[in-house]
């Protein structure tokens, strides 16, 4: 009966988004149409003026002010209009593709493999992480010996749902609000913040053991009872889940007023690129007014006194004719393309100094591994990213304790705990030409100690190494040694314009897991940012 | 641009001020360039045009907005005729450019 009681309270609650405690919305909030939509609040703005006064005329303040936002022959709040038409003209692609490169200028992004998987490029991880999908592939180990291939799912809960539900994952901010309040929370924290990867091991084999069915040659007297038989090259070697924790903060104290001043003047290119979006945007609003006809400004007024449905109405005729007489415009597709790019970057400028503002990005990792012939571990990681205002970077702080996983066989030399580490990681942006952040130099510093040497498993039904003594049960071996294992790495990364990342490393270690020695290797892989793609599953930036 | 349309008028080489009252002005300036006339300056939340031309002149206004600003209302300082002249929206951006439309008599 409880049961029953709670599963009813849980269906209530998830329920709550259908029934709605939002605030009431703008009438024109939820029409489909995108003149309306967009222009929405001048709209709600000249209806509410119409409501209040009968005798309401276009010299009217602020009637008149709101007529010239309507009015595509004076624009006076373009913004909304390069909107709009990037939807008109087709160019919707453009705004996901400016997001997208906004995106890959992001510093803070993880996307490969964490440092103990068998092929990575990345010895620390960053505190941030994509926006809907990534993929990378990587080769080259880093703390371990075993040298592998990895592939790298990474996807964020909120992308995903928006994607699948039609809202833009790469929304301009404010993002839309999912639904209703309920619905909202859980976007807030538990959406949002997660994000969950794959790593798949591309060369490792996967085995399993089988009774053996009698000795087949006639070369060795002693008969097995088990063998380990391959089932397939592959395997997944490992899953991350993140929890991304952003020191909460309130925009109306004047704590954060002081922090947003400071960090704004920490970025002299928050003014550039805002004054540049809104040349662009200017270039547009040049092209429409120079073709737009006039608003009829006493019939429209008529239509905000008869109603809702009215003014929309006019609106979106008045509007739909703009838009046919603009198409015409050869020059229109490439001018909003550019505006909506530029608006993309701007609006990333902003993102970096609302975070700096705000303090600082931690994020929780859980990382579940299954390294090659040696036991499964549960790492638990805590990831800290720090962008210093005056120097352009970003520094990364990992702490981290790892355990042995699954039963510990009775009598074991060793205990639950494997290892702790420390790590860290500064990168720096450096600007080719045009291209601000066509590379990205990355140093860092690791360093790991464990009580123990590395724990090597020897499965049932295969041979001790460098022998031919058959082992039937399988056993455990010490291999390697404790105390300190010390990396360093050196990283290159190049940034396409496409989204393309290709991390270029090397690195130096005093030793990995199961040798001692000194070791020198390289790293190479490459990722891919879905963002772009976002559009595939068919969202749009205004929802 | 006709006279009952501008959103400010005022007598032409007078002094106009009006005030933006959320967002931060980043940048103030004609457009497209009035050669001869005085540039508009701005400090703080107002925005002053110490010469107005006479009929149609256009003043760009690059505005960004920090977390938990509201939508702007553009309007005259306290005293004078009118209190609220036009609005500005932020469009679900990080910044806005605002056209405000003069007419010198």
């Amino acid at each position: 009966m409880k049961q029953k009681t709670v599963v009813a309270v849980i269906a209530l609650i998830l329920g709550m988004p259908l029934f709605g405690f939002a605030a009431e919305p703008k009438f024109c909030a939820n029409d489909p149409r995108v003149s309306v939509k967009t222009f929405c609040d001048a709209l709600a703005e000249l209806r509410d003026e119409a409501k209040k006064n009968p005798n309401l005329k276009r010299t009217d303040h602020p009637t008149s002010g709101i007529l010239n936002q309507l009015d595509f022959t004076t624009l006076t709040d373009p913004g909304a209009e390069v909107l709009a038409l990037a939807h008109e003209v087709a160019v919707e692609r453009a705004i996901q593709s400016g997001a997208a490169i906004a995106q890959m200028y992001r510093p803070d992004k993880q996307t490969t493999a964490p440092s103990n998987a068998s092929g990575t490029t990345s010895l620390v991880s960053k505190a941030g992480a994509t926006d809907l999908l990534s993929f990378a592939l990587d080769a080259g180990a880093l703390t371990r010996t075993v040298n592998g291939s990895t592939a790298t799912l990474t996807g964020n809960l909120d992308g995903m749902f928006r994607g699948l539900s039609g809202y833009s994952p790469l929304c301009v901010y404010p993002c839309k609000d999912l639904g209703g309040t309920t619905l909202q929370w859980f976007d807030r924290h538990v959406f949002e913040p997660v994000t969950v990867s794959v790593v798949t091991a591309l060369a490792q084999q996967s085995s399993t053991t089988a009774p053996a069915a009698g000795q087949a040659s006639g070369g060795t007297s002693t008969s097995l009872t088990n063998v380990a038989i391959p089932t397939g090259t592959g395997k997944l070697s490992g899953v991350t889940a993140r929890y991304q924790i952003l020191n909460k903060y309130d925009p109306h104290s004047e704590s954060f007023k002081n922090n947003w001043n400071k960090a704004k003047q920490n970025h002299p290119e928050f003014v550039k690129t805002l004054v540049a979006a809104n040349d662009s945007i200017l270039a547009v609003r040049d092209i429409a007014t120079k073709t737009a006809t006039k608003l009829d400004r006493e019939a429209i007024i008529e239509a905000a006194k008869t109603g809702d449905a009215e003014l929309e109405n006019f609106f979106e005729q008045y509007y739909q004719s703009q838009i046919e007489r603009l198409k015409s415009n050869a020059n229109l597709p490439s001018a909003v393309s550019l505006a909506t790019q530029n608006v993309a970057l701007h609006q990333q400028i902003w993102e970096q100094v609302r975070q700096e503002a705000a303090g600082t990005l931690f994020t929780m990792e859980y990382d579940y591994n299954r390294p090659v012939s040696q036991p499964e571990t549960h790492d638990f990681k805590i990831i800290y990213g720090y962008a210093p205002g005056s120097v352009s970077g970003m520094l990364s702080l990992n702490g981290t304790f790892s355990l042995y996983g699954g039963a510990l066989p009775v009598g074991a030399k060793y205990g639950r705990f494997r290892a702790g580490q420390l790590s860290t990681q500064f990168d720096r942006s450096l600007s080719v030409k045009s291209n601000p952040n066509l590379v990205m130099l990355s140093l860092s510093g690791y360093w790991q100690y464990q009580p123990n040497p590395s724990v090597l498993n020897i499965p049932a039904g295969t041979v001790a190494p460098g022998t031919t003594i058959p082992i039937p049960n399988g056993t455990q071996e010490f291999v390697g040694t404790a105390g300190s294992l010390w990396v360093t790495q050196f990283k290159v990364t190049l940034n396409s314009r496409s989204g393309i990342n290709i991390p270029i490393g090397v690195k130096w270690s005093n030793k990995s897991d199961l040798l001692s020695g000194n070791k020198i290797g390289a790293q190479v892989g490459i990722s891919y940012d879905l963002s772009s793609l976002s559009t595939l599953f068919g969202s749009t930036t205004t929802k | 641009m006709p006279q009952d349309t501008a959103t400010v008028v005022g007598a032409a080489g007078s002094s106009i001020t009006v005030e933006i009252s959320s967002g931060t002005i980043e940048a103030v300036s004609w457009n497209p360039a009035v050669p001869g006339t005085a540039n508009p300056t701005f400090a703080g939340q107002v925005i002053t045009v110490p010469s107005l031309p006479a009929g149609d002149s256009t003043v760009r206004v690059d505005l960004s907005w920090s977390p938990g600003d509201d939508d702007a209302e553009v309007r005259y300082p306290s005293g004078t005729p009118y209190a609220v002249v036009d609005y500005i929206y932020q469009h679900s951006q990080a910044g806005s450019v605002y056209i405000l439309l003069l007419f010198g008599t």
